[in-house]
């Protein structure tokens, strides 16, 4: 039997109790939210549904030749991202529970296709919302985006499967020469639209048309002809046609199954250490040579935290301290190269980064709090002042904003210059970056989540970072304007900006010295045994 | 003569979760040099009350000292006298052991820890791995790792969830051997196990928890004397009797019994 009656069960079982999960909160504060996100989500996906999928429409429909090629696209970043076998990915209670049961390769390779076909399915009806411009009506555009996302599904396993079993250098092969081919494209791409002797762009668009393309794309274009049906029997005929690859392919996965289990376990192990990572664990392994941390008097002996999470973020996130330096490089290397003309640029899009990256910095750098969920046990029973905890927790991530903030100023000849004539910007960074962390954290206290957790309760869980977002946002916004009115009442009663901007400074000081009471609030009531997210 | 201020005194502790009671009206005191054991069934309480003591959770009633300070009214100087290791703690991935003993020694503000934190390294075979990334050690290695942090303070109450899990023989055998140590010099230790062996090899004392609610606090003969009909039966039969059987015979008042359970 294909489909083993247990796994079928627990199929079943699982998705019930994924909706069951949303409304079982075990505080009340967090069920209100799950169910305040999943009416968010519902809203605005019901929202973009019914005016994209039912709304008016204006003209007839895009090309939908640019279907094959978005489906060769998918096929191909697949290919490329090296992660087609995710598809086959298990979570680490089905590799423990399942795989040493009496269950054959097959089963477990099927009961892995019934999650992609649900997958698929939900995918197609949101997919289908986007691609209404190729398709007369939504019912068309949701059969297409299902059946595009089946050919990149299928077409992931067969890859993965491929990869491993049977020719593992040819796939190396394959993966090198769409690589080179893809680079080709993309300098003909980036010659065509900046070299001044180039053709016009709508040339280079047109040969998606040439014979040859077409050609390559024959095997995807009954994907084109679901999208472009103008009847019923047209949208059948098409949905059969498009139906036979990913059917092939389905009997390719099956027919290339013997070393299935090895590619599951491997994509299953890919997956776990991702979300690990995503959770802000990090898996070094080795010696190293252990260091003394820092310690910062003002704060006592809960300096250590501040040691420890300084020693995390060297370790833990060199991608992010890459991009870190990376982008004050970007701010000052035109400065280098053409000084004359990186002034004028600097003096326009110098401000806009800087709020930009105020905001992106403390949200990218999680040494507080936020990477301490699976610690919050230890760091209730060590015997600190909790403001001074907190204060060490939040140090980490407003030290690393400031000295990125202040370094991009003081390299850059109109950011000496405003340092100069505006002496509270120096203090008002880290004032402002300490308002940022603190929300970040205090939200996170009130409703903690893990990053990347996989499936369950996706709806409601993307619906309440929506909302999250949107209030710690709003708390941002209310605080920040509260600081800009009083350095307008300021600069009303001295006429001065600078004592104007000193008071902005010190009224915003005010509100993140109240935001860290809250957080101590919140993580003193914060109840291991309740509130910990799974 | 009188018996020594208890380093821990619990006063009708109750902790619960919206309707459901963890733990109900729990009362009891440890003395120095005593060991407890801590057993019941699975959900019991066992946890959650070393959590409540060691400061992690709230008490929704009751309250609880340790050397004398109040942990909620007190929490600092309460917590800078208890060690507690949970079921499965949780290291910092991203330090090494030897950092994870510069932290702790910084938070509880150990003064000259390298020498102390050596000897505990040594005791438990860690030296050669004090350079280790935490999320490079084994589950038995990051069990003594974390005993080593939870010890180098010199705490004078001592709460160990499950401690000899993953431990392989010499550090079970050492384990057992720095416990009695510990409470010869005089702390005092709770011990949260299911291993009833450990139990009658290390602990004098015994507090019976089910459904959250105290059944039994007393010494070993004296549980035996309430829920087993031969004195020289196992106290797996006493556990059973206790958390599953019909109520026991009143017991005489209890004295906890003091260091020695050698």
């Amino acid at each position: 039997m294909l489909l083993h009656p247990a796994l079928v069960k627990l199929f079943v079982k699982l998705r019930v109790a994924r909706v069951r999960r949303i409304f079982s909160g075990r505080s009340t504060r967090r069920l209100v939210m799950s169910i305040l996100g999943l009416t968010m989500m519902a809203l605005w996906l019901g929202t973009v549904a019914l005016s994209f999928a039912f709304g008016a429409r204006t003209g007839e429909p895009l090309d939908a030749s640019w279907i094959s090629i978005i489906t060769l696209g998918l096929l191909l970043l697949g290919l490329l991202g090296n992660n087609t076998d995710q598809v086959l990915a298990f979570t680490p209670a089905e590799v423990d529970q399942l795989f040493p049961g009496p269950f054959t390769r097959r089963q477990l390779l099927a009961y892995r296709l019934l999650g992609t076909l649900l997958g698929t399915l939900a995918g197609g009806l949101i997919f289908g919302i986007f691609l209404r411009t190729f398709a007369h009506t939504y019912v068309l555009s949701a059969l297409g985006a299902f059946l595009l996302l089946a050919h990149v599904n299928m077409g992931a396993m067969v890859i993965a499967l491929v990869r491993q079993g049977v020719a593992a250098r040819l796939y190396t092969t394959t993966r090198k020469a769409v690589i080179i081919g893809l680079l080709i494209i993309v300098g003909v791409a980036a010659w065509w639209a900046l070299a001044p002797q180039a053709p016009p762009i709508e040339e280079l668009l047109a040969m998606k048309d040439a014979p040859a393309v077409r050609a390559m794309l024959l095997p995807l274009r009954p994907l084109e002809l679901v999208f472009g049906a103008a009847s019923v029997s047209d949208a059948l005929i098409g949905g059969a046609m498009a139906s036979i690859l990913p059917l092939a392919m389905l009997l390719s996965v099956f027919a290339l199954d013997r070393n299935c289990e090895e590619v599951m376990l491997e994509a299953s192990r890919k997956r776990a250490q991702r979300l690990e990572r995503l959770q802000g664990k990090v898996k070094l392994t080795g010696q190293a040579r252990s260091r003394r941390l820092v310690r910062l008097p003002f704060l006592g002996p809960a300096s250590v935290i501040v040691g420890r999470q300084t020693l995390a973020a060297l370790r833990g996130s060199r991608t992010h301290l890459l991009i870190m330096l990376l982008i004050p490089a970007v701010f000052i290397a035109p400065s280098l190269i053409a000084p004359d003309k990186s002034e004028a640029i600097m003096r326009n899009v110098f401000p806009i980064f800087m709020a930009w990256g105020l905001f992106l910095i403390p949200t990218l750098f999680r040494f507080d709090f936020r990477a301490e969920l699976d610690h919050l046990e230890l760091l209730k029973s060590l015997p600190l002042r909790p403001f001074a905890l907190v204060a060490a927790e939040l140090f980490t991530p407003v030290a690393i904003a400031t000295l990125l903030f202040l370094g991009i100023c003081a390299s850059l000849p109109s950011g000496r210059d405003a340092i100069q004539a505006y002496p509270w910007i120096a203090p008002g960074v880290p004032v402002v970056a300490l308002l940022i962390v603190a929300i970040e954290n205090l939200s996170f206290l009130l409703w903690p989540e893990r990053q990347g957790k996989p499936g369950n309760d996706a709806m409601a869980v993307s619906g309440r970072r929506m909302l999250l977002s949107l209030a710690r946002f709003s708390a941002i916004g209310i605080g920040a304007g509260a600081a800009f009115l009083v350095a307008l009442l300021t600069k009303f009663i001295t006429t001065s900006i600078n004592a104007a901007g000193l008071g902005g400074v010190i009224a915003l000081f005010a509100i993140d010295l109240i935001l860290l009471r809250l957080i101590v609030v919140a993580f003193t009531r914060f109840d291991v045994s309740a509130d910990l997210p799974e | 003569m009188p018996d020594p201020a208890p380093i821990l005194d619990v006063r009708g502790f109750t902790k619960s979760y919206h309707t459901t009671i963890a733990v109900a009206d729990l009362s009891f005191s440890l003395h120095p040099g005593e060991i407890l054991a801590l057993v019941g069934p699975n959900g019991a309480g066992k946890t959650t009350t070393m959590r409540c003591i060691a400061g992690v959770i709230p008490p929704t009633q009751g309250q609880i000292f340790v050397g004398g300070f109040d942990v909620r009214a007190k929490p600092v100087d309460a917590k800078k006298r208890l060690a507690y290791v949970p079921d499965d703690p949780h290291l910092f991935d991203a330090l090494t052991v030897r950092e994870h003993l510069a932290f702790f020694a910084g938070a509880y503000e150990v003064d000259a820890w390298e020498p102390k934190a050596d000897a505990l390294l040594d005791r438990f075979e860690m030296r050669d791995h004090a350079d280790k990334y935490a999320s490079d050690l084994s589950r038995g290695m990051r069990q003594k790792a974390a005993v080593c942090a939870a010890l180098l303070h010199n705490p004078t109450l001592i709460m160990l969830d499950e401690p000899l899990t993953g431990l392989d023989p010499r550090g079970i055998r050492t384990m057992k051997q720095i416990i009695r140590e510990r409470a010869n010099a005089g702390a005092g230790i709770i011990i949260s196990s299911h291993l009833l062996a450990l139990v009658e090899d290390l602990c004098a004392s015994l507090l019976i928890l089910s459904q959250g609610r105290l059944v039994f606090r007393g010494d070993v003969a004296q549980a035996r004397q309430a829920y087993a009909a031969q004195s020289d039966a196992s106290l797996e039969d006493v556990f059973f009797s206790a958390t599953e059987g019909p109520a026991p015979t009143p017991a005489p008042p209890t004295t906890p019994t003091q260091a020695g359970a050698e």
